[in-house]
């Protein structure tokens, strides 16, 4: 969008930025921005101090700034404020996230480089569910929702969460947490209305069983309507979801809490396709197509205190669900099991220990262009973990020393070890660094999926040949080492910085190459078949650099910004082999967000978050802005009003494309949309 | 495979809108009552320093020390906050002052009449409590299960509010009497 010469300017601008910032901390101290405030608050009779509303936005939680990882935390407010919609609307906040929207109801979103549609090496949780499919290790995203108010929060780590999460938590780990039922009682119903929302409803009870057991109720229901393509004409990707939902939290006694949550969920999300690999001119196809999915799940989750330092914690959970993708479908039942144990050791040992077991069954069915061999597979995860986070210097110095083993059916035996130190030689400083392994481990595409990529005509002698991608049983995981270094600071009680800098040593990552030719006679016409299969034939490395500034510069003005670097050269672990690589840099190498949240009185706030999106290379997708303007209007304690416009000065613009997908992408608009809460 | 031509959603239904504008409308003359939202950390300041005004400590505790004080054990979440709430302020009579700790062992002897427990620390809570056996020392904290171990007051945040709770038994034990103003509006864990 922007011309090139422009790149220096912002590279500049956010220099200055920065710098602007450092000196103007002083000038906002916190003497200056809550005098006010505790005078207002003194003067309150304690009944009315106890009414007031509270926020936790100038303070860090203790247990985030002293993280020896690079944790961003998307909090309740920060979702209530923007008024995302969708949980990747959301995950945009987080600086070294590459977020991409392809259309209506799909996004590709990756973290330090790799954000390909179909193996983003990101595990995504919600309450500790896996949200990742094992059939291509991707996630659905359009199928991963709940009501966005009861969310407490989404942790995001960058880089390597092995040790605890297992496997695909190779670049990343978004780790979504809805609130426990007590802190959502009593009646919601928002409506959303607007240019593409037609409309969204959520609508949620929490009451109270006996005194120690709460629970909530819900359900959410929207239409999308369609974005445009690069024409101007309806992109075809609608989208409708609904779902309902329960969850309960009984504190059972002293010790014990018990958790339960179920939830069912039906949707569509229509796309345009494009399908290459056929055997008769003019061999591509575009249609017009729905997918079509439905699913449930229910989680229980014991949690009992053998003592004050020692808890021992207990999750079950099943979920299924059945999808059709039009160019084939998914039909997947999951039951997990996981034991976790955390107790303290002696004065310096923090303990975290468990195991758990996953089972995954699959039934898929294919189509000329898309198939499983075998059609349906049973997959089976165990894992064992333990990690020490040991205090070597009181109050300074830690060390966390952890590994996790797991045996999965198509590599066996994988080992994840990583160590990590944190160093707080002052309250509000503290560097932290560590080394970690992570493996991705195949996904059910990369060893038994068969695919009809492109049908063509070869003129001499005329005959009709077929480029067909085949699955690996010999494919083998996806292996990282990560070096990683960050510093955070807490300048002064209203403003800190997060710095995190990574070098990512990635082997055997996949690649495709040829492995020969034959003919075909079925289906006729006969054909000649060029195969090609998955291989770990690709090794690269990676490194960069995510920062992002929190500021509140006045009681009623809070300023978070955020930047990330990244590089990423791949090349072939074969050096005679000199042919170009496509997957390199099809991600945006810098990226820039500045968010507002001010509050112009006690009723009305303005929050403005303005992102730039550098090109992806690769894939010849411009650098875009984005720029989404949000005001709320709170008359009553129980009535809440918004407008939002989204990406307002800029009519549309195509994010990414997928590689290897028949999807059509669609262009992003700019949208606008009135919400309206109402609490009882 | 059903390939679906789907085009049957639903058109723009304003009449619905205008029910929605409708009965928010409704809503507009009690525009007055709304509250402002609060950092967090600035309500429990004020209220660590207005609870000495709800509880009553043994005649003879600390009879003769110049000042009342209000100890911060663990890594202070309040910054310069609760200096700023207590400068110039007075409890029974005499200046307040605060204390941060770092260490078990200063908390032997004990020197404060309110103590917050900062959640960093709060796993340690059992240390604490053989610390302060037999001192009328009222604890605090603002951590999830403090009232359930032998805690006194617990601040939680619900409902994007303070909810406080207060273990009777813990206090009256130590020899502190809590006013029924404040349990009114606090929730009793047995």
């Amino acid at each position: 969008m922007i011309p090139r010469s422009y790149r220096t300017k912002i590279s500049v601008s956010l220099f200055l930025y920065i710098l602007f910032l450092l000196p103007s901390v002083k000038q906002a101290d916190a003497a200056t921005t809550g005098t006010e405030t505790l005078t207002y608050l003194k003067s309150l009779a304690i009944e009315d101090l106890l009414d007031t509303q509270i926020t936790s936005v100038s303070k860090r939680p203790e247990s985030l700034f002293s993280a020896a990882a690079a944790v961003t935390v998307i909090t309740a407010e920060d979702i209530r404020r923007t008024g995302a919609r969708s949980i990747p609307d959301a995950l945009r906040m987080v600086p070294g996230l590459q977020v991409a929207q392809l259309d209506s109801s799909r996004w590709e979103i990756g973290a330090r480089g790799f954000s390909d549609y179909f193996e983003n090496k990101l595990l995504v949780l919600i309450d500790g569910r896996s949200m990742y499919t094992p059939l291509y290790s991707g996630i659905y995203w359009n199928s991963l929702d709940t009501i966005l108010e009861d969310i407490e929060r989404i942790e995001v780590i960058r880089g390597p969460g092995a040790t605890i999460w297992g496997a695909n938590a190779v670049n990343g780990v978004i780790n979504i947490i809805t609130k426990n039922s007590a802190e959502t009682q009593g009646g919601m119903i928002s409506t959303t209305y607007g240019s593409h929302e037609n409309p969204l409803v959520s609508t949620r009870y929490g009451g109270q069983l006996r005194s120690s057991t709460t629970y909530r109720i819900y359900a959410k229901g929207f239409q999308r309507k369609s974005f445009e393509d690069s024409e101007g004409n309806d992109a075809h990707d609608a989208w409708k979801s609904y779902r309902t939902g329960i969850r309960m939290d009984s504190r059972l006694n002293k010790t014990a809490n018990l958790s339960i949550q179920a939830e069912i969920f039906d949707g569509e999300a229509d796309f345009t396709s494009r399908l290459s690999g056929f055997l008769t001119p003019p061999f591509t196809r575009e249609e017009n197509v729905t997918e079509d999915f439905h699913g449930g799940h229910i989680l229980i989750d014991y949690e009992y205190s053998l003592s004050p330092t020692s808890v021992l914690d207990l999750t079950f959970y099943y979920d299924g669900y059945s999808r059709d993708l039009v160019v084939a479908s998914e039909e997947r039942d999951t039951f997990d099991l996981e034991f976790k144990h955390h107790f303290n050791f002696g004065k310096i040992h923090d303990i975290v220990w468990g195991a758990g077991v996953r089972w995954s069954d699959d039934d898929t069915s294919g189509t000329f262009a898309t198939s499983f061999s075998p059609a349906s597979r049973s997959l089976t995860l165990w894992n064992a973990f333990l990690q020490d986070d040991i205090s070597i210097v009181d109050d300074m110095f830690w060390i966390t020393l952890g590994t996790k083993i797991e045996h999965n059916d198509f590599t066996g035996v994988e080992v994840q070890p990583s160590i990590r130190a944190r160093l707080q030689p002052a309250d509000n400083h503290l560097v932290w660094a560590a080394i970690s392994r992570a493996v991705r481990t195949p996904s059910r595409a990369e060893q038994d999926i068969i695919v009809n990529v492109a049908g063509f005509q070869i003129p001499f002698p005329p005959f009709v040949a077929l480029v067909r991608l085949n699955g690996n049983p010999e494919f083998d995981s996806e292996e990282l080492i990560a070096y990683e270094l960050g510093y955070r600071w807490q300048v002064a009680d209203p403003f800190s910085i997060d710095i995190a800098t990574f070098y990512n040593d990635y082997d055997d990552l996949r690649g495709i190459e040829s492995s020969g030719s034959f003919t075909e006679a079925s289906p006729a016409p006969l054909h000649l078949v060029f195969a090609e299969s998955f291989v770990n034939s690709l090794e690269g490395e990676s490194y960069g650099i995510e920062l992002s500034t929190n500021w509140q510069a006045l009681s009623n003005l809070k300023v978070i910004a955020g930047y990330s670097w990244i590089d990423l050269d791949l090349s072939r672990k074969d050096a005679l082999n000199t042919s170009e690589l496509s997957e390199e840099m099809n991600f945006p190498r810098h990226q820039f967000q500045i968010r507002t949240y001010y509050d112009l009185s006690r009723h009305i706030s303005v929050n403005s978050e303005l992102y730039w999106v550098d090109e992806y290379e690769a894939d010849g997708i411009d650098d875009y802005f984005r720029f989404d303007l949000q005001l709320a209007w709170t008359p009553l304690d129980s009535v809440e009003l918004m407008i939002g416009v989204e990406n307002l000065f800029n009519s549309r613009h195509q994010e990414a494309v997928v590689e290897g997908s028949n999807l059509v992408p669609s262009e992003v608009p700019s949208q606008y949309w009135l919400k309206a809460t109402y609490r009882f | 495979m059903p390939i679906v031509q789907s085009n049957n959603f639903a058109r723009p239904r304003p009449v619905f809108f205008m029910l929605v504008l409708a009965v928010l409308l409704l809503f507009l003359p009690r525009l007055a009552l709304a509250d402002k939202e609060v950092p967090e950390y600035h309500v429990k300041a004020v209220f660590l320093y207005n609870l000495a005004s709800f509880v009553t400590w043994p005649e003879d505790w600390h009879r003769d020390a110049d000042t009342f004080v209000i100890g911060i054990y663990g890594n202070d979440p309040f910054g310069t906050l609760i200096d700023q709430t207590v400068a110039g302020e007075q409890r029974q009579g005499k200046p307040i002052e605060i204390i941060r700790y770092k260490d078990i062992g200063e908390l032997k002897t004990p020197s404060c009449d309110i103590l917050f427990i900062s959640s960093s620390i709060t796993e340690n809570f059992s240390e604490i409590r053989t610390a302060l056996r037999d001192v009328p020392v009222l604890t605090v904290a603002d951590t999830s299960g403090f009232p359930e171990y032998g805690g006194m007051v617990n601040l939680l945040k619900k409902d994007n509010r303070i909810k406080v709770e207060i273990n009777l038994k813990a206090a009256g034990d130590a020899g502190l009497f809590i006013s029924a103003k404040l349990l009114r509006l606090a929730r009793i864990v047995k």
